[in-house]
């Protein structure tokens, strides 16, 4: 009993001493600050602020002298002295800026677009509208400062802020506020003849616009993107769609490449006379999987750069890829790697050899078109060269090497070190 | 000394009692720890000819076993006898110009999925076309594309339709059984494999995971999730006797092992060129004893012991 009651004065003991602490801790006063010290004693020192405050926009926490806040005035395990990483201190009062389980989420750092202290902007900016934005995203400025045609929200004051949220978006890509249709058709009147005569009288009032418009400006007229494919371009939309008063009208008259064939007749048959054809082209979407219908920003109607579009389902590859590209050891990279170029080496629709290759040998017929291979070291190569560790396989470029990159090492080998690579066929060395 | 005894006795029993315990999870654990070991590589035809890319194996449960010689436009046949393996013939057809797939059934018949053509052959015993396997009955939407086909121990055949986005059941005489439709949310399927309880599950290469067919209304559910850790791009899927699921991943080179609650059992092999090791492998097939795969890029067909 005695042992039972000893037991419970510790705990309670123990529990009070964390509350004095907990009290101490979370005190305003904890850094025991002289009184009228707060702000007034930092800018004792700190004098080149006392004009920055003057500024018209200036945080909250800097207004009321709070400066231990979010600096701790002796010692910090982080830069300027502050209390905890820098996104971390502002999402401590700003926590709703980023909402749980967002969808995109522009990850940058605060400060890449507001000053902690003031700002002649709102929002303690450091810059204006969308030159706040352009300061990083310089190729969308460069294209919107070169387009003939102008999406006007673009221009406005709010800019890019029309659209996107500069902070995350819960349930859109791209930051978006709405997700496309749904937020195009907040400004554009679906119903008004002049949208339904340009589109045909198509209902493409759910359909996603940016297939065919670039949002940021473009250099045709009705900010269309800059390769359009020629029956749209026409305006020939029932070469593929059935009449626009079908109930059916979005729907194609074909799936898959059955319908590109009917007027890509040679290179369709060109493909399917292919031993090997690459499997998105034979399903239901066939060559939508990696062109756009409609219109393209990029060569040959794709939905985006070779790298991105072969990423989507070889990811791991592209990881491997970029890695490779990364490497500083590895400035000499192999062209294709280097620009992400998958088709240099691949024919991306079909082939008569594995890995897509056009050349019975990838090694010598594809390494072979850019590097002298025979000429590459005194290392013996070719087809009489037959590989110690396999009586199938030559001595060739794969031998030591992996076409697509083999992320961290270096100069795409399989292997970590040069000797690591060597000693896999001449283990002599490896006992010495 | 009586104290004594009582003592001793007493850790006597507890000792028993943690040994007791501890028995039956080693057999449970240890035995289904996945291992194997390199019984033998298989690099030609018999006749000198090298295998080329070879894409896919089938064996049966006596160690027969058939090679789709893919780079070499043919199927080669062989008979395992203790550690030789026995050439037993080579099936060259017009009509087989690139076999990517073979399976065979109970009497011996052969399919073989032709990847030019895309199109099943059905191939005798004795290595004569027969013809095209053609689904009979075959529902909305009436084409098809062929990834990859499966025949199970009744000899009913099972088709990876990848423009259809569904499985294709058949039974002997290519009379649809059923379709099971593709789960929602794939990246792109590669193969199915059906174990001893009719079971099937597919890979998916691009999300790295397994999918299974729930017993009572078929439909299939994923078994796992994303298996980035594990796999690279897997793209075959195999079961043992047992039930446990084989899977090849072709760019991460080697075999993960799961049991079917989707716990993983082991890692076998890995990236290399020696006998043992693979590079880029695609077909796999297990019987009681063996595991045969077809190794593509370092051309040759390696069979493996399983230890049990």
């Amino acid at each position: 009993m005695k042992l039972l009651n000893s037991h419970k004065l510790l705990l309670a003991g123990a529990v009070f001493l964390s509350l004095i602490l907990a009290v101490q801790f979370v005190s305003a006063d904890k850094l025991k600050l002289k009184t009228g010290a707060k702000g007034q004693l930092c800018l004792n020192c700190h004098e080149g602020f006392k004009e920055k405050l003057s500024q018209k926009s200036v945080h909250t926490p800097v207004k009321t002298g709070e400066c231990s806040g979010c600096h701790n005035p002796h010692t910090s395990s982080h830069g300027q002295l502050l209390n905890s990483a820098s996104k971390d201190l502002c999402f401590s009062c700003h926590d709703r800026i980023i909402p749980d389980n967002a969808r995109s989420e522009h990850k940058i750092e605060c400060s890449a677009c507001h000053d902690a202290h003031a700002a002649p902007n709102r929002y303690v900016l450091l810059k204006r509208g969308n030159a706040i934005c352009t300061e990083c995203h310089k190729e969308a400025a460069d294209a919107d400062a070169s387009a003939r045609f102008r999406h006007a929200p673009v221009d406005e004051i709010k800019g890019c802020m029309n659209c996107h949220d500069p902070h995350a978006s819960d349930a859109n890509d791209n930051l978006l506020k709405k997700a496309v249709p749904a937020l195009c058709v907040a400004c554009h009147e679906t119903e008004k003849p002049s949208f339904l005569e340009r589109h045909m009288n198509y209902p493409v009032e759910e359909s996603i616009c940016s297939d065919c418009h670039d949002s940021h400006g473009s250099s045709r007229a009705f900010i269309l993107l800059q390769n359009m494919h020629e029956p749209v371009a026409k305006k020939q939309c029932r070469k593929c769609h059935p009449d626009p008063e079908s109930d059916f009208a979005l729907s194609t008259s074909r799936n898959g490449a059955a319908l590109c064939r009917k007027c890509h007749q040679e290179s369709t048959d060109n493909i399917f006379s292919k031993k090997r054809i690459h499997w998105p082209v034979l399903d239901r979407d066939g060559c939508l999987n990696c062109h756009s219908p409609h219109a393209s920003s990029g060569k040959n109607l794709l939905k985006g750069s070779i790298s991105s579009i072969c990423g989507t389902c070889h990811a791991d590859t592209i990881r491997l890829q970029e890695a490779s590209r990364n490497n500083p050891e590895n400035a000499a990279l192999c062209k294709p790697v280097k620009e992400g170029e998958c088709s240099a080496c691949h024919s991306p629709h079909a082939a008569d050899n594995l890995l897509l290759s056009d050349q019975e040998s990838f090694s010598t017929g594809v390494c072979g078109r850019c590097h002298e291979w025979k000429a590459h070291s005194a290392h013996p190569l070719g087809k009489d060269i037959i590989d110690p560790r396999n009586k199938n396989l030559v001595t060739d470029c794969l031998s030591c090497h992996r076409a697509c990159g083999t992320g961290n090492y270096p100069r795409m080998t399989h292997f970590s070190t040069i000797t690591e690579t060597c000693v896999q066929c001449h283990e002599e060395l490896d006992k010495r | 000394m009586k104290n004594w005894i009582r003592d001793k006795m007493k850790a006597l029993i507890y000792i028993c009692l943690i040994l007791l315990l501890i028995m039956p999870a080693e057999q449970i654990y240890g035995a289904e720890r996945a291992r194997m070991t390199h019984v033998m590589s298989i690099y030609d035809d018999g006749n000198g000819l090298g295998i080329l890319n070879p894409e896919d194996v089938e064996c049966s449960s006596n160690d027969d076993f058939i090679v789709a010689d893919t780079g070499r436009d043919r199927l080669l046949k062989f008979k395992l006898t203790g550690k030789k393996a026995e050439p037993a013939g080579e099936i060259k057809l017009k009509e087989l110009r690139y076999p990517t797939s073979v399976k065979t059934n109970s009497k011996g018949e052969i399919f073989a999925l032709d990847g030019r053509s895309r199109k099943i052959l059905i191939i005798s015993p004795e290595g004569e076309f027969q013809g095209y396997l053609t689904p009979d009955k075959l529902r909305a939407p009436s084409k098809f594309i062929t990834k990859s086909i499966h025949v199970d121990w009744r000899d009913n055949i099972y088709i990876l339709d990848i423009y259809g986005q569904r499985i294709l059941v058949l039974d002997k005489d290519a009379h649809l059984i059923s379709q099971i439709r593709f789960p929602k949310d794939i990246g792109f399927i590669s193969e199915l494999t059906v174990d001893f309880k009719g079971g099937i599950f597919l890979v998916d290469s691009v999300k790295n995971r397994v999918y299974a067919a729930d017993r009572a209304s078929g439909a299939m559910f994923p078994l796992t999730t994303a298996l980035d850790k594990y796999l690279r791009f897997p793209t075959n899927i195999s079961s043992d006797e047992r039930g446990r699921l084989y899977i090849v991943d072709r760019n991460g080179s080697l075999i993960l092992v799961m049991a079917q609650d989707g716990s993983i059992l082991g890692e076998l092999s890995g990236m290399g060129w020696k006998d043992g090791l693979l590079n880029y492998p695609a077909g796999l097939c297990i019987n009681e004893k063996h595991m045969f795969i077809a190794d593509t890029l370092n051309n040759r067909i390696q069979i493996f012991r399983l230890i049990k």
